[in-house]
């Protein structure tokens, strides 16, 4: 099962992310934890400024953006 | 990871007044409004910050500051995971300076927080609003 990170203060770009990566897990069946981490020193841990991220098995995949549909899967699948 | 050093803004006047460097990690936009009015001061904005975090001095005593104290924890924790070991956070940002009446230039209009994708407040884009 992968583990999947969003990782984010709570702004509208960070819960647009957590909603797609959701929709993607959802409609692909792929098996996944996910969680919204909101702590600045566990998101610092990742070293990542620009929010969200998204990370997946503990490697960051993507950061400061909301990918389209397409790459989220790639991202989540790999 | 260690927990950052967050002082509150008296704390940081008394600390820049000992020779400590503010760095200012707002957007332009907003230093353009209302800034600190200390003798030395360095400009990075939260979103040039990654590129341009080289330009803060490892040896120097930093304290590092936002609108709200947000971005600038976030800067100070990537400044502590690349090294620099003499950094602290001004908690609740330029918005409790002013209310401290310590010393600024223009006028502070921005009163929320500032946006950890490094927009400012309030501001949208593509993507819809943030924080």
């Amino acid at each position: 099962m992968k583990q999947v990170k969003i990782l984010g203060t709570g702004c509208a770009k960070c819960n647009q992310l957590a909603d797609a990566v959701k929709a993607v897990i959802a409609r692909e069946g792929i098996e996944a934890s996910v969680e919204k981490v909101e702590d600045i020193q566990r998101i610092m841990a990742y070293n990542v400024l620009a929010t969200p991220a998204l990370v997946v098995d503990e490697e960051v995949r993507c950061k400061g953006r909301v990918p389209e549909r397409d790459e989220l899967k790639e991202m989540l699948t790999r | 990871m260690k927990n950052a050093v967050e002082v509150c803004p008296t704390t940081a006047l008394g600390m820049i007044e000992k020779g400590a460097l503010l760095v200012d990690v707002r957007e332009a936009d907003e230093v353009a409004e209302a800034s600190f009015d200390v003798p030395e001061v360095i400009l990075i904005p939260y979103s040039e910050f990654e590129e341009r975090f080289v330009e803060i001095p490892v040896d120097r005593e930093v304290v590092v500051a936002c609108n709200v104290g947000e971005r600038s924890l976030m800067a100070t924790y990537f400044l502590m995971n690349h090294g620099y070991e003499k950094v602290a956070n001004m908690q609740y940002g330029i918005v409790r300076w002013a209310e401290k009446g310590f010393p600024m230039k223009g006028e502070l209009k921005r009163k929320s927080g500032g946006c950890c994708c490094g927009s400012p407040s309030g501001s949208s884009n593509s993507s819809g609003s943030c924080c």
